[in-house]
């Protein structure tokens, strides 16, 4: 049963999707705070979450809106992959969509072109998680509503621990003990590293450094070329350069290759998300009740913090149907869909209510404990250009290849200042 | 357009000509004529030169005169541009990081050519000849040309995967075994040699369909003699075949160098550059400056850089076609 909708923008026909599945209504029963205009129109990307039942999922969502608030939805599926492309794209052409969803490093990004309308409740901190709220301001002001959340953390194989007698690891220096042994006594890489820049960016904080600091209000600037970044840099590079951790191809592994190392039984270590465990449950079934979620290993420093990447939903400046674009980003967030639509992702609600309303397993209750202790990179509009253009990326990859990692740094830290001053 | 106005200019001559017989009261008539002859064809063709101007010709112009500003995401959004003069392409001319990327931008487009020339004109002798299933060949050989470039890299880079691609297992069971996990990626030559072989790959069967077309023309008269002059079927190739086809190799060179030059897909798909920038190609680091660090100032200088490089490259190819037709 499906309906083709019209395209209003010329933007949304380079988007994909415009299709409705009709057949999901599973009637939440809760109201929209529905100030939503009857016959209003809107456009709503949302990223595409590589499943047709959470496509369903929204599209059912969608449908319910419409039947209450008689307001039409065009909901959009965006590949992550192209999404910031997509968003620059339609920001310098003026062909913005309604609502968004956005990756919570590129809400300031975009934020400080003042397309997004400022959310005027003020958002109460005790009641989101604390990092995602963090990563929707700018400069104070709430511009991202905190849609889900997730926090990487040590992801390890119980199974193999049990037979080794191993304990997963608490510290730096217990992390090294433990993947010699696993090196030396089984056939697995000890750890499936990659390159992307939640790995090792958070070991600054373990380290005991900062990545960047906020000197006055604004202004930010780099920390990451003091010893701590340049210790927790070189210790994430030497995994891979000295102590050969993972295979040599995993220099340029991504979150995904890293995953599959994990799930074909090559690595019996990982730091990732939830997701990472139902992915790697589905794809190796043998896999069921042999994966354990342990807490970051301390650094020198003597802290773990995660780091919590997640959604914004933002309602943009240029919408001609404001008061039906946030109805119905508010309507997404309430409390029942959010905590659905964000387990069906293997994701967390934003919010604090939301999580403690999950009925939570041992891996997922560690996970949630790690996502509100989670931290967020500074929310500079310059970060997501450092994301963008692989700043970091790219220094690790260097460093790995035998590069002066203090020197690395200090380039990364001049490219910092440089995208804070402007 | 020139071809046409020449014509639209010699026709009123022919037709005027019975007018001037007649001195009294012609004006109405010849300025109708004239109106026929000159104007009513510039007007047919306006919509469609309108159209063509507004695709091609004013993007250009737009990218010209961004490339002297600072333009970033907020002067797209307002509109306002700041002028910084020449400052974009004194930043090409002294970047180190873009000096490397223009070298192995040229380097790699040259090779790709070199390569798909080669493998084109292999593919095409191959073809000509009356082998059994000769016919079958030549659909096979134009599948990879029918292939997405993007999809085709994507296939291309997981039988490259340093785990479980096709490649190294390959390699490593017949006995090359340090290919088992070779990571093609980490380095700049080893993965500019992956990439190079998709673009090879899928550059190489419109090469060899034209040169067969080629072949296919040469006189079964001239190979004759040839033959019965005693040549091999080497110096028949040297001697007479390439020598007859010089100017549709030379056609084809221009037109792959230009191809090569623009690659973009089969990078972004493989390596987006990586790693640490290693191997990055023009179109890459343009598609970088412009939408990760929202550089659109330095992004259309980059454009124009590569935009006139292609356009001394195409003049040579119009100057060989018009060679070529002289040559006919």
């Amino acid at each position: 049963m499906r309906k083709r909708q019209r395209m209003t923008t010329p933007l949304a026909l380079l988007a994909v999707m415009a299709l409705v599945v009709a057949c999901n209504g599973n009637g939440n029963g809760e109201e929209a705070t529905a100030e939503a205009q009857e016959g209003d129109e809107i456009t709503v990307w949302i990223m595409q979450p590589g499943s047709d039942e959470i496509e369903q999922l929204l599209e059912g969502y969608t449908e319910e809106f419409e039947e209450e608030t008689g307001a039409t939805v065009n909901l959009q599926f965006v590949p992550w992959a192209q999404a910031h492309d997509q968003f620059t794209t339609a920001i310098a052409a003026g062909e913005t969509p309604d609502v968004a969803e956005m990756g919570t490093t590129w809400t300031a990004e975009f934020g400080d072109l003042g397309v997004f309308r400022s959310q005027e409740e003020p958002i109460a901190d005790d009641d989101y998680v604390e990092a995602v709220v963090e990563s929707g301001r700018l400069e104070g002001e709430a511009l991202g509503l905190p849609w889900y959340a997730g926090a990487r953390t040590l992801i390890y194989r119980s199974d193999v621990f049990d037979d080794l007698g191993i304990e997963p690891p608490a510290t730096w220096d217990e992390f090294m003990e433990v993947g010699e042994t696993i090196q030396n006594e089984t056939d697995l890489f000890p750890f499936a590293l990659n390159t992307s820049v939640h790995q090792y960016l958070p070991m600054v904080w373990h380290a005991g450094g900062e990545i960047a600091e906020e000197v006055e209000p604004g202004q930010w600037e780099a920390r990451i070329n003091e010893a701590e970044g340049v210790e927790a840099f070189d210790f994430y590079a030497s995994l891979l350069r000295d102590h050969e951790f993972a295979p040599s191809g995993a220099l340029n592994w991504n979150a995904g290759d890293a995953r599959a190392a994990f799930f074909n039984d090559e690595a019996a270590m990982l730091i990732g998300l939830g997701i990472d465990i139902s992915i790697s449950e589905a794809e190796n079934p043998d896999l069921e009740g042999n994966i354990g979620v342990a807490p970051n290993p301390e650094g020198p420093g003597g802290d773990n913090s995660p780091f919590a990447g997640g959604s914004h939903l933002v309602v943009f400046e240029d919408s001609e149907a404001p008061q039906t674009a946030q109805a119905f980003a508010e309507f997404l967030l309430e409390a029942e869909r959010v905590s659905e639509f964000a387990e069906a992702l293997g994701f967390f609600p934003g919010t604090i209510d939301g999580i403690e309303a999950m009925d939570l397993d041992d891996n997922q209750q560690a996970l949630a404990d790690a996502l509100t202790e989670a931290r967020t990179y500074p929310p500079h509009p310059a970060w997501g250009g450092f994301e963008g253009e692989e700043l970091f990326v790219n220094a690790i990859q260097e460093i790995m290849q035998g590069s002066d990692a203090q020197e690395v740094l200090d380039r990364v830290a001049e490219r910092m200042n440089e995208g804070f001053a402007d | 357009m020139t071809d046409l106005q020449r014509s639209a200019s010699r026709a009123p001559t022919a037709g005027t000509a019975p007018g001037r017989r007649r001195p009294s009261g012609g004006g109405g008539r010849s300025w109708r004529q004239r109106f026929d002859n000159q104007l009513l064809p510039g007007l047919f063709l306006a919509p469609s030169a309108l159209f063509i101007f507004g695709l091609t010709v004013w993007p250009v112009l737009q990218t010209f005169r961004m490339s002297f500003t600072s333009a970033d995401l907020r002067s797209l959004m307002t509109g306002e541009y700041e002028f910084i003069g020449l400052e974009n392409f004194v930043n090409i001319a002294t970047d180190s990081h873009l000096r490397v990327v223009f070298l192995q931008t040229a380097i790699f487009g040259i090779a790709c050519v070199l390569a798909t020339m080669v493998l084109g004109m292999s593919v095409a002798l191959l073809l000509n000849t009356r082998l059994r299933g000769h016919t079958m060949l030549g659909v096979l050989v134009m599948l990879p040309w029918a292939v997405p470039a993007v999809a085709g890299s994507i296939v291309w880079q997981w039988m490259f995967h340093d785990q479980y691609g096709i490649i190294n297992w390959a390699l490593a069971s017949i006995g090359m075994v340090g290919f088992d996990g070779f990571p093609w990626f980490n380095n700049r030559y080893t993965a500019f040699f992956a990439i190079g072989m998709v673009v090879v790959w899928q550059g190489f069967p419109f090469v060899a369909l034209c040169l067969l077309a080629g072949l296919k023309s040469v006189s079964g008269e001239v190979l004759e003699a040839a033959k019965i002059d005693g040549a091999g079927p080497w110096q028949t190739v040297r001697l007479i075949i390439m020598p007859i086809l010089k100017p549709l190799i030379l056609v084809l060179v221009v037109i792959s160098t230009i191809w090569n030059f623009k690659i973009f897909d089969q990078v972004y798909v493989m390596t987006r550059g990586g790693p640490a920038r290693a191997t990055e190609v023009l179109a890459i680091t343009t598609w970088r400056e412009a939408f990760t660090q929202h550089d659109f100032g330095l992004a259309a200088a980059l454009a124009v850089a590569m935009f006139v490089i292609l356009a001394v490259i195409t003049a040579l190819y119009l100057w060989l076609i018009r060679d070529d037709e002289e040559f006919e």
